[in-house]
């Protein structure tokens, strides 16, 4: 799916983007609120789901290639965090949604983790 | 991927009304005659003129208006009899998107720009004025990064040593979150415009990124030194303290002395100094309690191999 069916999906208020950001590919996500956990991670995923809020979120997905942050159970963002992105150039949304639930519904769409991918081409070896 | 016409919309909001108008204007006097306003209306090839007393503008008076008073046939006729009078205005600080808007609103022709504290006329400003600053502006911008692109992709080759090292340095702060993070990705952007490949780019950014997470979160404060020449890059982080009591345990994943604090933030998992190792292709640790760490973390670039990959036409 494409980035923009995720917002809709997601029921997302777009916090920061420019157009051409949301027709982008999304296949895998990853689902965590330790950004130094997503930072070892093996695979890059699309997008990145948190409950976390704060800009340093934004420079993990700027610093491992993360295309779109989706910040869970409407959390508000503040402007350094908006700053941050637009800096970074990551799209940045906002959920009512819980982490439970948006990933779910991403799930069902065919999005899939990105580390269940790895352990998928793994197991395969 | 950044298309053209983000680009351009940006632009319109950080280009203002006093950039793109035109600053050498044409008025006339509110007593002139309309006879002087046709000459010099036919004179400059123009369609609207604003009507100033002193530098005060008191009204603007078009083509449409000059047509009015010729069907008319009255002679001796001044300015003030045919033009409008308060007419609608810019201001030169407003955002050029501003004037797209009252352009699409209003249908006029043309606006005369005034200064916001004085009031007085400073330019005026059309469609045509609107569409030439903001290509300027766009080709401008362009040839900045492409030149920034060019000059330090070319680095390595155009300056002449038998060994060359540029080094970068950062100071870093500690507990300082708000800028926590941006050495490591102004490093990021300075590599890009290096030309290294973007896997080695990726390591780097991430292996710096936790190391300076490490810097802020756990000490007083440090600085880190990026060193790239045509075989690695090098990243030296230096620290201030309080030092590593137990390096061994330290690098074992999953191992942290972070306070709640700390993984309130996101870090803090006992993940960082495993992971600046899986990233790196050397990594050294260093520390003396009491006194600080330094890490040196190497990886290898082939800076020379890789411009000349991305700019094979510039190989002559």
């Amino acid at each position: 799916m494409i980035l923009r069916e995720a917002v809709e999906l997601l029921k997302a208020d777009v916090q920061y983007t420019q157009s051409s950001q949301l027709e982008v590919d999304i296949s895998t996500a990853r689902a965590s609120d330790l950004m130094s956990e997503v930072l070892a991670d093996d695979a890059v995923p699309d997008i990145l789901l948190t409950g976390l809020c704060n800009s340093h979120v934004i420079r993990t997905a700027s610093v491992f290639g993360i295309k779109a942050v989706v910040f869970v159970r409407g959390r508000p963002v503040d402007q350094k965090l908006i700053d941050c992105a637009l800096d970074e150039n990551i799209v940045v949304m906002t959920t009512k949604d819980s982490l439970f639930t948006s990933c779910g519904k991403l799930y069902t769409a065919g999005v899939r983790g990105v580390t269940e991918n790895l352990k998928h081409r793994d197991s395969n070896k | 991927m950044e298309t053209r016409l983000d680009k351009t919309l940006e632009i319109l909001f950080e280009l203002k009304v006093g950039d793109a108008m035109k600053k050498d204007i044409v008025t006339v006097k509110p007593d002139d005659s309309m006879g002087k306003l046709n000459e010099e209306m036919s004179i400059h090839r123009i369609s609207g003129v604003p009507v100033v007393e002193g530098k005060k503008l008191v009204g603007i008076i078009s083509i449409s208006d000059l047509i009015a008073w010729l069907t008319a046939g009255v002679k001796d006729s001044k300015v003030m009899e045919w033009m409008v009078k308060d007419p609608q205005c810019l201001y030169a600080d407003q955002p050029l998107i501003h004037a797209i808007k009252r352009f699409d609103q209003l249908r006029f022709g043309r606006f005369p720009v005034l200064d916001r504290e004085s009031g007085e006329l400073v330019g005026i400003i059309t469609n045509g004025d609107i569409i030439l600053g903001t290509l300027k502006k766009l080709e401008q911008d362009y040839n900045e990064e492409e030149v920034r692109q060019y000059r330090a992709s070319h680095f390595f080759e155009d300056i002449n040593a038998d060994h060359l090292d540029l080094t970068l340095a950062f100071i870093i702060t500690g507990k300082d979150f708000d800028h926590a993070g941006r050495a490591s990705t102004t490093m990021k952007k300075n590599l890009k415009r290096l030309g290294l490949q973007p896997e080695i780019i990726r390591r780097a950014a991430i292996a710096s990124y936790e190391a300076e997470m490490n810097v802020v979160i756990y000490t007083d404060g440090g600085t880190m030194k990026f060193t790239v020449n045509d075989e690695k890059l090098t990243i030296i982080v230096k620290d201030r303290g309080p030092g590593i009591e137990n390096i061994e345990l330290a690098m074992q994943e999953g191992y942290t002395t972070a306070e709640p604090w700390v993984r309130e933030l996101g870090f803090g998992a006992g993940m960082g100094l495993p992971n600046i190792k899986k990233c790196s292709d050397f990594m050294d640790l260093q520390s003396v309690v009491g006194e600080g760490t330094t890490l040196k973390i190497e990886i290898m670039t082939g800076v020379q191999n890789e411009t000349k990959r991305i700019n094979p036409e510039a190989q002559s």
